[in-house]
């Protein structure tokens, strides 16, 4: 058992090293700012509970655990049927409440990323953004690594970028 | 600059005002307080409405399963006497002899025990054999969780399930023999669905030291467990030195688990009481305090020990036994 000050110890540690990444990761996905919010305390209140099952593991495997957390809760939150009326035209709105000096192209490539399908945003974001080799995303992702393969190739070409030799880890 | 580059600092660029602030962090701390006074001071919360739901689906299911009983066949109404003897929940797998659901990896067959759920948790037992020499080994279903160096006669295992719109799980525990793996993993779910449970299950190949995963999901469809005993206090128990209350006590025995929880008020405490820190804590015959949850397959205890309790010096001001006896917990 952990103690209770330990674990809040631990919590804010997380918070600190990965509250940002988690809520834009949340945002990016969900592109609500509010439910991003809710879906961020969401995965810190999960990992707090099955804090755990994650003592003594190195920095990297609790990030990918609690990326993993995030993506789940992000998938439930689209789920829900509550999500199915939330506007999508709110995304943009959102974005420029917080960005103020991103170019045009940062725009282009945040709301492109933004319309893709869940499951090729999905492992963009964690090739892409959250940096993981391909094996870790089908482990976050409970895929095999072709499927991610797969997907990122069709993401590619949704994004319209070209791919620089196959920079695949 | 490679793509990941670009597309990594476009979106950092992009979403620098995005950032955790000091109310969310706040807004954080307090779901979590709140979280933790939940288990810790009231245990599962029961509405009024829940609970008058509960008293009539039990008195209903105590109508209907003792007219059941009696015109049912004798040697079913046998089981259940033995059943009842013993008071052990019952299990899918006592009750059925084939599994709910089966996939085949290669020379692994996977069988799905049990995929059960109540009204708050769900469960999922799921077994992996092998048919050739190899070793079967569970782990977390995670790449990160798999030991190093891998072993190439051994096929590493791993199930995730999903359930009630929420893959949320607890891997609890794992038995293992030669050629056979049992993975027993609950979870919360976010509310009782005729949907399926999906159970990802995972096994890892190793091929030189180099692991060869594979997935395949499974879907099962899911028993409701039933509501089989309940326990309450007789009459609110006053603790006259120290002004504590008991005020609801409830015990609710499904054939997944037990759940307790209980409702105490200090309102009444005399100045002297009030100003110390006193926790009123439910122990068992054991004098062991009962856990947040009782876990999987136990019972509703027949005895417990309600104290109140100085938690600076741990010295006890006051004590009383209870007993439980037709689903009423009365004082001894």
């Amino acid at each position: 058992m952990i103690s209770d000050s330990i674990r809040a110890a631990r919590l804010e540690q997380w918070v600190e090293a990965y509250g940002n990444s988690i809520l834009r990761t949340c945002f990016l996905y969900l592109g609500d700012r509010a439910l991003a919010e809710d879906a961020m305390q969401d995965t810190f209140v999960k990992a707090w509970r099955n804090m755990e099952q994650f003592t003594g593991r190195n920095d990297s495997a609790v990030k990918t655990w609690i990326v993993r957390i995030a993506i789940n809760t992000c998938i439930d939150y689209k789920r829900s049927a509550w999500f199915k009326h939330v506007d999508c035209t709110k995304a943009v709105e959102d974005l420029q409440s917080f960005t103020q000096q991103a170019s045009a192209e940062a725009m282009d490539t945040t709301l492109a990323l933004m319309h893709l399908p869940p499951k090729l945003k999905q492992v963009v974001l964690l090739y892409y953004y959250h940096n993981m080799t391909m094996a870790e995303i089908a482990g976050v992702l409970s895929v095999n690594r072709l499927t991610v393969q797969r997907r990122l190739k069709k993401a590619y070409a949704e994004l319209q970028f070209v791919p620089e030799g196959g920079d695949f880890r | 600059m490679k793509e990941q580059n670009i597309i990594k600092v476009h979106l950092e660029e992009t979403l620098a005002g995005l950032e955790v602030t000091p109310a969310m962090q706040k807004n954080l701390i307090n779901r979590i307080a709140r979280e933790y006074n939940r288990y810790k001071v009231r245990g599962l919360r029961v509405s009024k409405h829940r609970k008058l739901g509960l008293v009539l689906t039990i008195a209903l299911l105590l109508i209907a399963a003792s007219a059941l009983a009696w015109s049912l066949a004798p040697s079913i109404r046998t089981w259940l006497e033995q059943r009842m003897d013993t008071n052990v929940a019952p299990t899918i797998q006592e009750i059925q002899a084939t599994p709910v659901a089966s996939a085949e990896i290669g020379d692994i067959t996977i069988l799905v025990w049990e995929a059960m759920a109540d009204e708050k948790n769900f469960l999922s037992n799921v077994e992996f054999v092998i048919r050739n020499d190899a070793k079967l080994v569970a782990y977390s279903g995670m790449k990160q969780d798999l030991p190093a160096p891998l072993d190439d006669s051994t096929v590493y295992v791993g199930v995730s399930s999903w359930y009630g719109n929420t893959d949320q799980e607890i891997f609890t525990s794992v038995q293992e023999s030669e050629n056979r793996v049992s993975i027993l993993s609950e979870g919360w779910h976010r509310g009782v669905t005729d949907e399926p449970m999906t159970l990802v299950c995972t096994t890892v190949f190793v091929e030189n030291g180099q692991p060869i995963t594979e997935t395949t999901t499974i879907s099962a469809p899911v028993y409701l467990a039933e509501t089989l005993e309940t326990a309450v206090l007789d009459e609110p128990l006053i603790f006259p030195l120290t002004g504590f209350e008991l005020t609801e006590l409830h015990m609710l025995r499904t054939e997944l688990r037990v759940y307790w929880s209980y409702t105490a008020t200090g309102k009444n405490q005399p100045f002297e009481y009030a100003i110390r820190n006193l926790e009123l804590r439910i122990l068992d015959a054991d004098g062991e305090q009962l856990p947040q949850k009782l876990s999987y397959g136990s019972t509703i205890p027949e005895r417990l020990e309600v104290r109140i309790v100085d938690t600076d010096t741990g010295e006890v001001l006051e004590s009383i036994q209870l007993t439980l006896e037709n689903g009423l917990y009365t004082v001894q």
